[in-house]
């Protein structure tokens, strides 16, 4: 096409406020002037068509990224996604690693409720037990050498020589040595647990929170450690050797013998004996007590004893992989799952599930929505997942 | 013991990270115009990339299971600036702002002609009245013009990412018209008004 003075006889339609208008808004009614102004120009088509030709080629949007922020905006992009998949990569082995220990049982048995209503405001967000879950966190196992942290459950267990062998699911096996005559550290993070085994062969279960500080080797007269948190611990029976369990407000000594000590922060320390006989000692009253088989005895805040019998399976079973609830309060078995799969739930001022309780198993699962459904199952109340947020409200059935 | 942990690592695998670049790279201009014709900046409008996609792709497992991609993509940028809008315009006290959320966003069309029959002149003039054109359109009539003519969305498309009704989408356009007519006249008689 030659740019003639012919040729540019389009120029005027694009000038044309009609012909704008139409071209950006077409409507009948322009389409219907354009129509019938062809009908009697029919010598302007040509221009007409082209004019329409060259206003396709104006622009209204021209901007344009350059490939290198392209390229970098891409990079981000992966980066993020990476390191989402790699967070829920390490929940997923966390559960897993539960769910090993948890192919056994489900067992739900029956429903009570025992509530009370004056207490519960229909419309208020006290209806509403409010959970969320939380960023998981590393094992840390500190010796006199450095620190190692662990992204899953591990299992370790400490050989003569001051030498640590550590057992994970996927990492294989690792020995680390540790420094003679100092103390050691595992922290085990809510939503984690540990197996450990001491130098003397004693079995330990590190639950979710749990700090137990020991020794590379035991020497002295006494095997000596300290917790935090809560453990089951199988002791290895040696009269020459008595062993003895610090915590927050007592101690508990032992020669061999089975028992859980639980002292979370904010609950009252307690023990439960399974097997054998254990001495306790409180730190501030200087009490003692002695427990047998099938008692718990818990630490008040005066630094006294309070003793009584009870199922041990209710206070051991999480180590096997489950959790038992016997009349248990909904809050406490909330503050249980609540450590055991790092959650963050609201009680604080919430009324709505007092008086609530809880009777049977709940598998700890590797998924938390079977683990939620089967506590709304057991409990009377019912829960509703989004995304991280978990609501949990009484059911009024 | 092992299947098992492959079967969780495959059952959340997701989308795969090459369809997302490319993807990305496939519609990243038209977003990143798209959001710029609402005067947001460069830093903003990327991060509001990026967040939609993000989520995208840790809400889906696939990109099949989006029927239409490039609709989808629009509605959710739309949706995220609206939000930052909201956002920002709750930290700044202002009087006379408007409360409906689609009021806040502007859209401004920008006319650039590269055309090389077109002489510069002409060119010039041509420019001024497609501006004036535009300027006496609405925000949101300039928003169907973009989606409709440089997207090439249908108005069943720009109602749902204008989040209003298909009669809507194309009565706005018609409105534009009526609008028109009586600035026409107007324009006829001073022809620079404005």
């Amino acid at each position: 096409m030659q740019p003639t003075n012919n040729t540019n006889q389009f120029i005027k339609f694009l000038k044309d406020d009609k012909f704008i208008e139409w071209k950006l808004c077409p409507t009948d009614e322009l389409q219907t002037y354009w129509d019938e102004f062809l009908r009697q120009n029919p010598e302007e088509e040509a221009h007409f068509r082209l004019a329409e030709i060259h206003f396709s080629r104006i622009k209204l949007s021209s901007w344009q990224l350059s490939s290198e922020k392209k390229r970098k905006a891409t990079e981000r992009l992966i980066k993020s996604l990476h390191t989402h998949r790699k967070r829920r990569n390490l929940n997923h082995m966390v559960y897993i690693a539960a769910a090993f220990a948890a192919l056994l049982i489900i067992t739900i048995l029956y429903m009570q409720r025992n509530s009370t209503p004056s207490m519960i405001h229909p419309g208020t967000p006290s209806d509403y037990i409010v959970g969320n879950e939380l960023e998981s966190q590393d094992i840390l196992f500190m010796t006199g050498n450095g620190t190692t942290s662990f992204q899953e459950d591990v299992d370790i267990e400490i050989k003569q020589g001051e030498k640590a062998e550590i057992k994970g699911s996927s990492q294989g096996e690792k020995v680390i040595l540790m420094a003679e005559h100092t103390m050691n550290k595992l922290v085990v993070p809510y939503g984690k647990r540990s197996r450990l085994t001491l130098p003397d062969g004693t079995q330990v279960w590190l639950n979710s929170g749990s700090i137990l500080e020991f020794p590379s080797s035991f020497t002295g007269d006494t095997r000596r450690v300290s917790l935090s948190g809560e453990m089951y611990i199988e002791v290895v029976h040696n009269t020459e050797k008595a062993f003895v369990v610090e915590t927050s407000g007592f101690a508990v000594q032992v020669f061999g013998t089975s028992f859980n000590v639980s002292s979370y922060r904010g609950n009252h320390p307690s023990v439960v004996l399974v097997e054998g006989s254990v001495g306790l000692t409180s730190a501030t009253t200087r009490k003692e007590l002695i427990l047998v088989p099938n008692e718990q005895a818990i630490l008040s805040d005066e630094g006294f004893f309070d003793k009584k019998t009870v199922n041990t399976e209710l206070f051991t079973s999480w180590k096997d992989g489950y959790l038992t609830f016997n009349d248990t309060p909904v809050s406490e078995a909330l503050k249980q799952i609540e450590r055991y799969y790092n959650l963050l739930f609201n009680f604080g001022e919430n009324v709505a599930l007092d008086g609530l309780t809880c009777t049977g198993k709940i598998i700890l699962s590797d998924n938390l929505d079977n683990v939620m459904t089967a506590l709304s199952l057991i409990s009377s109340t019912g829960y509703k997942k989004e995304d991280k947020t978990i609501y949990i409200y009484k059911n009024d059935d | 013991m092992c299947s098992i942990y492959i079967d969780e690592v495959g059952e959340i695998k997701g989308i795969e990270f090459s369809d997302i670049a490319s993807a990305y790279n496939e519609y990243l201009d038209d977003l990143y115009a798209y959001a710029l014709h609402m005067r947001f900046d460069e830093q903003t409008v990327m991060d509001a990339i990026h967040d939609v996609f993000y989520k995208l792709c840790t809400h889906y497992t696939s990109l099949n299971e989006i029927n239409n991609l490039k609709f989808f993509l629009f509605r959710s940028l739309r949706n995220r600036l609206i939000d930052i809008k909201r956002v920002n315009r709750e930290n700044t006290i202002s009087l006379h702002a408007p409360d409906e959320p689609q009021e806040m966003l502007p859209f401004q069309l920008y006319v650039t002609i590269e055309d090389e029959i077109i002489m510069k002149e002409d060119a010039e003039e041509i420019s001024q009245k497609i501006e004036n054109v535009l300027g006496r359109l609405t925000n949101r009539q300039r928003e169907i013009i973009y989606l409709r003519y440089i997207q090439e969305q249908s108005y069943e498309e720009i109602a749902g990412i204008m989040q209003i009704s298909i009669e809507s989408s194309r009565n706005l356009l018609s409105k534009t018209l009526t609008k028109l007519k009586g600035a026409l006249t107007i324009s006829l008689l001073l022809p620079y008004i404005h």
